[in-house]
């Protein structure tokens, strides 16, 4: 995903969330992993206790709890929307959900504030290699 | 609230009140005299008469006796039988008997969402008994969710989380036009409703289908659709203008799924629809 971000944006990405209350609130009672997809582009998020403990550019053994996979197209748009579109993009399938949906389900806060980070992170200045 | 505030006129107050309708306990809002009709306000899937409060004073103060009842199940009124119900025609015809429990004489009927399904099918089944319908985004078939993940919803295990799911999803179905206290408000009616009644009601609104009797509509229609309302495509609403004879379709920029609760102006327009017929 990171013709969508500046370098480094997984990093700056855990350090948003940490730093959102929503996130780790909603979060606390979470257990679990988080894939976000783009092709074959992928970054793995383990959460717990209200925040992002490791993160990786690849798929683990472990799998993941729910996933969001989407093309590159979708992600930009849905990144470029002036507010969080999430659950209209997942309702409208342009987002797909896969695994566990009743995980997803119970975690809309967290999603949410998932996508507020990235849609910050998107918006940041461009530095260093930047395709966009 | 933008609406009266004069202690001395009690006539333009919002008051609530409750009576016995077959037997059972409805609760509804009210304002106005009456002398130029009445006007019955139906509110949208889990919701209740709160939803239409900036309503009700603008057309109180214009003659009108408005109504707004909370469904049963919803708001302050009980639950039939205690079910909930899954029948947007079933509504409707507890509406008719609260039309005749008040004694109003061929009101408008205003509704929004499931409510506007409600006007709709109370309007095909019962054509002579209404001055005018206003509908809000909805039309004589909506199937805007998956069926299993409305069944899921059955039990509380099969969608974990659904106030939040509900309050997030109720910001994104609001106009992007809206005022962002108005969101609030919205987002906070959808989340005090309890979740079964709002899947029950759901279920209702993907299953109902006036195709076949949309055509029996016989008395001035105006749709109305928010443009940005993604709960009911633009389509769908003027697919159903077709099949109503002579119905209107009135498109508002800038407001979603909830304009009577969205838009100030959404007074305005339903006056005008009026005026053009008369009232």
């Amino acid at each position: 995903m990171g013709s969508l971000f500046s370098p480094g944006w997984e990093n700056r990405l855990r350090e948003w969330l940490d730093g959102s209350s929503d996130f780790q609130g909603a979060a606390r009672w979470f257990d679990g992993s988080v894939l976000l997809g783009m092709g074959d582009e992928i970054l793995w998020l383990k959460i717990y206790d209200g925040r992002v403990i490791d993160h990786k550019p690849h798929p683990t053994p472990f799998g993941f709890t729910f996933a969001l996979k989407a093309s590159e197209e979708s992600w930009r748009a849905l990144l470029q929307e002036d507010r969080n579109e999430i659950l209209s993009y997942t309702g409208s399938k342009k987002i797909l959900v896969e695994g566990n949906l009743l995980e997803f389900m119970r975690l809309t806060k967290t999603v949410v504030a998932l996508v507020d980070g990235m849609r910050a992170l998107f918006r940041e200045p461009k530095t260093g290699k930047d395709i966009r | 609230m933008s609406g009266p505030d004069r202690p001395s006129d009690k006539a333009l107050e919002i008051h609530g009140r409750y009576l016995t309708v077959d037997g059972h306990r409805i609760y509804l809002d009210e304002i106005g005299s009456g002398g130029r009709g009445a006007i019955l306000c139906v509110h949208t899937a889990g919701m209740s008469s709160l939803e239409w409060r900036f309503f009700l004073p603008y057309f109180g103060r214009l003659g009108y006796r408005v109504l707004a009842p909370d469904l049963p199940g919803h708001g302050k009124s009980l639950l039939r039988q205690w079910k909930p119900i899954e029948s947007i025609h079933e509504y409707g015809e507890i509406l008719c008997q609260l039309v005749q429990a008040l004694n109003l004489s061929r009101p408008v009927l205003a509704g929004c969402s499931i409510g506007g399904d409600i006007v709709l099918d109370m309007g095909a089944h019962h054509p002579q008994d209404w001055a005018a319908i206003v509908c809000c985004e909805a039309g004589m078939r909506n199937q805007t969710f998956p069926e299993d993940f409305l069944e899921r919803g059955r039990e509380d295990a099969g969608i974990p989380g659904f106030h939040e799911f509900t309050y997030y999803r109720t910001a994104a179905l609001c106009g992007r036009g809206a005022p962002a206290e108005r969101v609030r408000e919205i987002q906070w009616l959808r989340r005090r409703g309890d979740p079964k009644i709002m899947i029950h009601d759901l279920l209702a609104w993907n299953r109902h289908d006036l195709t076949s009797m949309a055509s029996r509509i016989a008395v001035p229609t105006v749709l109305v659709r928010g443009a940005d309302d993604s709960g009911i495509s633009q389509d769908a609403v003027e697919q159903t203008r077709k099949a109503i004879p002579g119905a209107e379709f009135v498109v508002l920029p800038g407001v979603g799924h909830f304009p009577m609760t969205e838009y100030d102006g959404f007074a305005q327009v339903v006056e005008s629809f009026l005026g053009r017929h008369g009232f």
